[in-house]
């Protein structure tokens, strides 16, 4: 019997291979595991959006700017965050605490304070602007800090609360969005592929219609109300006479203040936030788009801003490069002369004459014979009015 | 000796507020007195623009003659004090040229007064022109001038007004003194800087028909000069050109002030109306517009045909009250001139009301501009208004100084009161002819 010797060697080898590494394998696992269900996400955003404005939507402004507070707690900085809101609470004539917004009558934490910053704010706030920020058409002169600049291992936060409607959201009381536009513009940025993952937050009247209609992949979605419900405020600030925040931000930020920027709650935990008992609406979720089964997907993907440390044990000495020129010495042992060249203000525009450094070129100086005309000239007039005056 | 002591102070006061960069600020953003044709601004913007892209060609920048641009960015560039030193000795020559123009045009109508003696009605001596107006009223004139915060405003703005007035004083002067090149010189600077004194061609003919000493046809006054005023015209232009070689450049501003395009608030009547004006109506209304401002001059040069000088007057006071871009400087010029007929303010109708409009609506005019622009709790309107009330008061002013002027041409012959009533004589308006 002729035994083949080859597929045998290579039973052993495997054999002695994985009995050496054994010890590793647990951790060969988990990095196995991590790569389909951890997030390899790389930043994270968030765009915080609150639609309405006047001094009867306090909590609507409330809700958008708690979310605001918690996220930046849990570590996205404010050049990630796009906070949309007409801002005209905290200096509204009716505000008794001028400069200060709150989310609990017990004035807790005032969520406006002193470094807050809007985006966009006023009568900004469109549906159109909105539309912009997601898919990046903005006009070539708009600030950073009013760009989505997200790549394609970028997890968005997107918070929306204002008041709703079947299949549409108002904005401002002048217009609306429809869930097929909103469906669209994130289709556009999947496309562009300007997120990673998507996280979508909606706290209004039939909240659950605006993310019917999502179709691009990596989306997860919580509505506070199904069609036909609406989602209602929380309690009155008798201090100040209106709503001062709405059930399922009141109970989300409940949630939220248990979580740190480190910690490992999943999303599972989070649609658990405000059952119909504690919210009288029901909330809505939709995950089918999501490709991470939610019980591994953790808070801190979409909430917080977690970079992954790689600790070392080992260290290098970072060596002066002799090739760096010290520009303070200006010396001509240098030789590098581009280095050292001062720019100067007319030379860093396009012009004409920008090949020319100095003003008066030979394209500028005018012809001689304007100089002997213009002479002649000034001399004529002298004469005549000498002549004038004293004749 | 008085106006040397005018001058002087003149001069004075001028440097003193050269020395003050805060009023220069505030005066040089008065929309009253600078203007985007003459703003000082705009000169400076179009000289950077020139040096750098060889085009000033910008809606927002200079708008005024190539050879003003010219003349100012050489003396910047090599001799930048000079330019202040530019601007007072323009405003002192034009004082001393309104001087020696008050002085003979003055003694020239005393002579021709004592050479018609007899054609006088009796008992009007009191209000004919005296000595004593020969001696006194220059002075005034200078004074005024050198002394009147309009023209102190235009001056300390270094506005292109100044320059203007400077023309016209010396046409003015040159025209009692009857020769045609000197005038003809003087209105085509003029009328290069803006075209509105094209009108004094005019007046010219008729000045150079009344005050030369060897008598001509008014034909051959009026041909000739036509004749010098397009030579100085040709020259002028062909010198433009040669500075900045592009057609486009050389009628540029002639479009400006014709078109009228911008549409920044001042003391005028255009800006407000073309701000509202519909697109289809807008070419038919600068049309009107213009004509308002050109129409004057022909019925007038017929009427006052042998009151060349009430002539000339009038056309400054309607050019600087009508033009597409007026400002206070236009007014402050034949302002000064108004003590030239001070025999004749016996028969102003209202003076003190006018005067009272007139300084009235000038302290309203920032007043309101600041309520509109900084405030905020007024509008357009309010601006428009208190300039409309300044117009107002200018053309009052003009047409209550023309009545009194046909009014004592009258009296003089016809006696100071008029027919008794219920008897047969009719009255007959007749002019000193």
């Amino acid at each position: 019997m002729h035994i083949n010797i080859t597929p045998l060697a290579f039973l052993l080898y495997i054999i002695s291979t994985s009995h050496a590494s054994l010890a590793k394998n647990t951790k060969v696992t988990q990095e196995v595991n991590k790569h389909f269900s951890g997030s390899s996400h790389t930043n994270n955003w968030a765009v915080l959006v609150c639609t309405s404005r006047f001094w009867f939507n306090y909590r609507h402004v409330a809700n958008a700017l708690s979310v605001y507070r918690s996220v930046k707690r849990l570590g996205i900085p404010d050049s990630q965050i796009i906070l949309m809101l007409a801002d005209d609470m905290a200096c509204n004539p009716r505000n008794p605490r001028p400069g200060k917004v709150y989310n609990n009558k017990d004035q807790a934490i005032d969520v406006y304070g002193s470094d807050v910053e809007v985006d966009y704010r006023g009568y900004e706030v469109t549906a159109e602007n909105f539309i912009r920020v997601l898919t990046g058409r903005l006009p070539a002169d708009a600030p950073r800090s009013k760009r989505l600049s997200t790549d394609d291992r970028s997890n968005i936060l997107v918070y929306m609360t204002g008041h709703g409607g079947e299949d549409f959201l108002k904005f401002q009381d002048a217009e609306e969005i429809s869930n097929v536009e909103l469906a669209d513009a994130f289709e556009q940025m999947w496309q562009r592929r300007r997120y990673h993952e998507l996280l979508f937050i909606i706290d209004t009247c039939q909240a659950v219609s605006m993310f019917k209609r999502f179709y691009s992949p990596n989306i997860m979605a919580i509505a506070s109300s199904q069609v036909g419900e609406d989602s209602l405020s929380h309690h009155v600030d008798p201090a100040i006479g209106v709503y001062i925040i709405d059930r399922y931000t009141y109970h989300l930020l409940e949630f939220l203040e248990r979580v740190s920027p480190g910690s490992k709650e999943t999303m599972e935990q989070l649609f658990k936030v405000c059952p119909k008992h504690q919210c009288i609406s029901t909330p809505g979720f939709s995950t089918h788009l999501f490709s991470r089964p939610i019980s591994r997907t953790l808070i801190s993907d979409f909430f917080g801003s977690v970079r992954d440390v790689d600790v070392t044990d080992w260290s290098f000495t970072a060596k002066p490069n002799p090739e760096v020129v010290d520009t303070n010495k200006r010396t001509k042992a240098s030789g590098n002369e581009s280095a050292n060249r001062r720019y100067s203000y007319s030379q860093q525009f396009v012009t004409k004459d920008s090949t020319s450094d100095r003003l008066g070129t030979v394209e500028n100086t005018p012809h001689p014979l304007v100089g002997i005309a213009s002479s002649i000239f000034l001399c004529l007039m002298v004469a005549t009015v000498m002549k004038t005056l004293i004749s | 000796m008085y106006e040397i002591c005018a001058l002087f102070v003149g001069i004075g006061l001028r440097m003193w507020l050269f020395r003050m960069p805060r009023v220069l600020l505030w005066i040089s953003s008065r929309p009253e007195i600078e203007t985007p044709l003459t703003s000082w601004g705009r000169l400076i913007e179009g000289e950077a623009l020139m040096r750098n892209s060889q085009s000033y060609q910008n809606k927002h920048s200079y708008h005024g003659s190539t050879l003003l641009l010219a003349l100012i960015s050489y003396l910047n560039l090599n001799a930048p004090s000079s330019v202040e030193i530019l601007f007072i000795a323009s405003d002192v020559i034009s004082a001393v040229a309104l001087y020696l123009f008050a002085q003979k045009f003055l003694r020239k109508e005393l002579k021709s007064q004592k050479e018609c003696k007899e054609k006088l009605f009796k008992g009007v001596s009191s209000i004919l022109i005296k000595p004593e107006h020969v001696s006194k009223v220059p002075t005034i004139i200078c004074a005024l001038y050198m002394c009147n915060p309009f023209s102190l405003a235009t001056c300390i703005s270094k506005s292109s007004v100044t320059f203007n007035n400077l023309f016209l004083a010396l046409f003015l002067l040159s025209a009692v003194q009857g020769s045609i090149w000197q005038m003809a010189f003087y209105v085509a600077l003029s009328t290069y800087e803006t075209l509105y004194p094209v009108q004094l061609l005019l007046a010219t003919g008729l000045c150079a028909w009344k005050y030369q000493e060897k008598p001509s046809t008014l034909k051959i006054c009026y041909l000739k000069s036509l004749a010098c005023f397009t030579f100085w015209m040709a020259l002028i232009l062909t010198l433009s050109f040669l500075c900045e070689p592009t057609t486009s450049s050389l009628l540029s501003h002639y479009k400006f002030i014709l078109s009228a395009p911008d549409q920044t608030p001042n003391v005028g009547v255009f800006w407000y109306f073309f701000t509202e004006v519909f697109d289809h109506f807008h070419t038919f209304f600068i049309c009107v517009f213009q004509i308002n401002v050109l129409i004057y001059s022909i019925p007038m040069s017929i009427k006052l045909k042998s009151h060349p000088v009430f002539l000339v007057f009038m056309l400054i006071a309607i050019t600087g009250i009508f033009k597409s871009y007026p400002s206070v400087g236009d007014a402050s010029l034949w302002l000064c001139l108004l003590p030239l007929w001070s025999h004749t303010f016996s028969y102003l109708r209202y003076p003190s009301v006018t005067g009272a409009m007139l300084l009235t609506s000038t302290i309203l005019c920032p007043v309101m501009w600041h309520m509109w622009i900084n405030a905020h709790s007024a509008n357009a309107n309010f601006y428009f208004a208190a300039t409309l009330a300044y117009t107002t008061a200018l053309v009052l002013i003009t047409t209550d100084t023309a009545m009194a002027y046909l009014n004592w041409h009258v009296r003089i012959r016809e006696g100071l009161k008029p027919c008794v009533a219920g008897t047969s004589e009719k009255a007959v308006l007749r002019l000193m002819n």
